[in-house]
């Protein structure tokens, strides 16, 4: 998407229709209340003044780090969960015919649609956002490593059952490395995926965190709050996929 | 019959019967979690009492499926067209992609508390939300199936003498339809999720209303019951999405 090295030419082309775009928002801002839509001006003015005031009682900072803290220890616990249960599954097939259909069920259920039952299990707390980015990092990371392990060459793993090996070395040096860049693809579309759902649920109950600042934004309501939440949501989301795009070349080159 | 397909029909039965054992000897609190009697209780109750929210589980439903289907294929219809165009058009490419860069880093739910903003709470704010949420993976799937599109195909059919909109409708979009259909797919999935968000935050009927509701008051019952629900319809309606890829992609079954 962006490349390092953009001639000159290619940057003008590239920022143009941006540009453009800043102009028809500033234009459509003036016209309409500032109750509507936040000129561009005003916005990056309340990014200015987040990062050094408090909104909410809470420093930007702080909203930032309990979204990703609530997004990470989620996932930790839906991928370590899901990443054994999918790999069992691809190696072992009546483990996989009894667990495929409750899996396929739950898959079906929208993570967001757990939101109510966490509310009544844990109330408001941390525990139910991290509960529901548990949820939604589940599926992916079970999928992606069943197949992973479903599509390992079946030749490569009768060729070292007849060197002897074990079957604990066969999955250790054989259907791990070989399954490794699927099941890492899984673990990018958690994250992803736990992003969207950690918003919406900080949208839907909670006191602090990024999505909770756009809410916040409505309530009040202040239009450049709201868009400059945005903002820095985009550009959280962008930082983490560009993390996760590096981590991939770094833990599974051989892709 | 073959072992695994005996485990894949007995294991959810026998799913079913210890979870209802548990409710019967009274393992598991019914205010948390309810046994699959209660579920057909209230599901048949809730089939023709408004109770406690307001409308029936056919008007729910029918109102969740109006606005996700409204939205939905206003944003495919919208939305492929405008990716097929940005595949094929290098200037339109240039004008748009910038522009679409920048948007498709900002996740659905935090569209929001603009959209409530604009269009107060109510159906066509919903519907918002799902075109928006809908139409980034249409838009990006469809650019990429043009692009993924094999230079040889298109070189034979300009030296037969094609003329660039023939290239198009009998080169470009076929060849691109399956890439097209994963981003339909992706765009219903997504939408049906971020549907789930906007009812809870606001509506006034809906599926994820009804859940939302239930867990204010305590009816574990029901919100089991909707969450099943919306996991049924969504993948039923994937299902339908599916077909529909195959009625028109038959020639790729040939290869």
């Amino acid at each position: 998407m962006i490349s390092v090295k953009l001639p000159k030419k290619d940057i003008m082309i590239y920022a143009l229709p941006i540009v453009g775009v800043l102009l028809f928002w500033y234009i459509l801002a003036t016209i309409f209340y500032s109750e509507v839509l936040p000129t561009p001006l005003n916005v990056i003015r309340k990014i200015g003044y987040l990062l050094t005031h408090e909104v909410a009682d809470k420093t930007l900072y702080r909203h930032v780090g309990r979204s990703l803290f609530r997004m990470v220890t989620g996932l930790v616990i839906g991928i370590s969960l899901g990443v054994p249960l999918g790999i069992f599954m691809g190696w072992n097939r009546y483990f996989e015919s009894a667990i495929k259909p409750l899996f396929e069920t739950f898959r079906m259920i929208p993570s967001l649609a757990w939101i109510p039952l966490s509310v009544l299990f844990f109330g408001t707390s941390e525990l139910g956002k991290i509960f529901i980015i548990s949820i939604a990092a589940f599926p992916p990371s079970v999928l992606n490593s069943w197949r992973g392990v479903r599509l390992v060459d079946p030749d490569m793993v009768t060729a070292a059952k007849i060197l002897g090996a074990k079957d604990l070395t066969i999955m250790k040096s054989v259907v791990l490395p070989a399954a490794l860049p699927s099941i890492f693809a899984g673990v990018q579309y958690a994250v992803s995926i736990s992003w969207m759902c950690i918003l919406a649920a900080e949208l839907v109950a909670a006191g602090e965190g990024l999505g909770f600042l756009t809410f916040y934004g409505m309530e009040i309501p202040d239009t450049s709050l709201i868009a400059a939440g945005m903002l820095i949501i985009g550009v959280v989301g962008f930082t983490i996929s560009q993390i996760l795009r590096y981590l991939e070349r770094v833990i599974a080159p051989w892709k | 019959m073959k072992k695994t397909t005996l485990l894949t029909i007995l294991s959810p039965i026998l799913f079913l019967f210890i979870w209802q054992l548990l409710r019967w000897f009274n393992i598991i609190n019914p205010y948390y979690i309810p046994g699959p009697s209660d579920l057909i209780h209230t599901f048949i109750f809730k089939l023709f009492s408004t109770k406690p929210d307001g409308s029936t589980l056919l008007q729910h439903t029918f109102s969740s499926l109006m606005t996700s289907l409204t939205g939905f294929l206003l944003a495919v219809g919208v939305g492929v067209p405008l990716g097929l165009f940005m595949g094929w058009k290098k200037t339109i490419d240039k004008a748009v992609r910038p522009i679409f860069d920048v948007f498709r880093q900002i996740p659905s739910p935090s569209w929001i508390p603009f959209s409530i903003l604009w269009f107060g709470i109510g159906v066509f704010q919903r519907g918002f939300i799902v075109w928006q949420s809908a139409f980034v993976p249409a838009v990006i799937n469809s650019y990429y199936g043009i692009r993924n599109v094999d230079e040889v195909y298109v070189n034979v059919a300009r030296v037969f003498g094609f003329s660039e909109n023939e290239i198009f409708r009998k080169v470009y979009v076929p060849a691109s339809l399956p890439q097209v259909f994963t981003g339909v797919v992706t765009a219903y999935g997504i939408s049906w999720f971020v549907l789930a968000a906007a009812e809870m935050l606001a509506a006034t009927d809906g599926l994820a209303y009804m859940i939302w509701t239930a867990s204010r008051l305590g009816r574990s019952d029901l919100i089991v019951l909707g969450m099943l629900l919306i996991g049924f319809i969504g993948a039923g309606l994937t299902t339908v999405i599916r077909r529909v890829e195959r009625y028109f992609t038959k020639y790729e079954t040939v290869r």
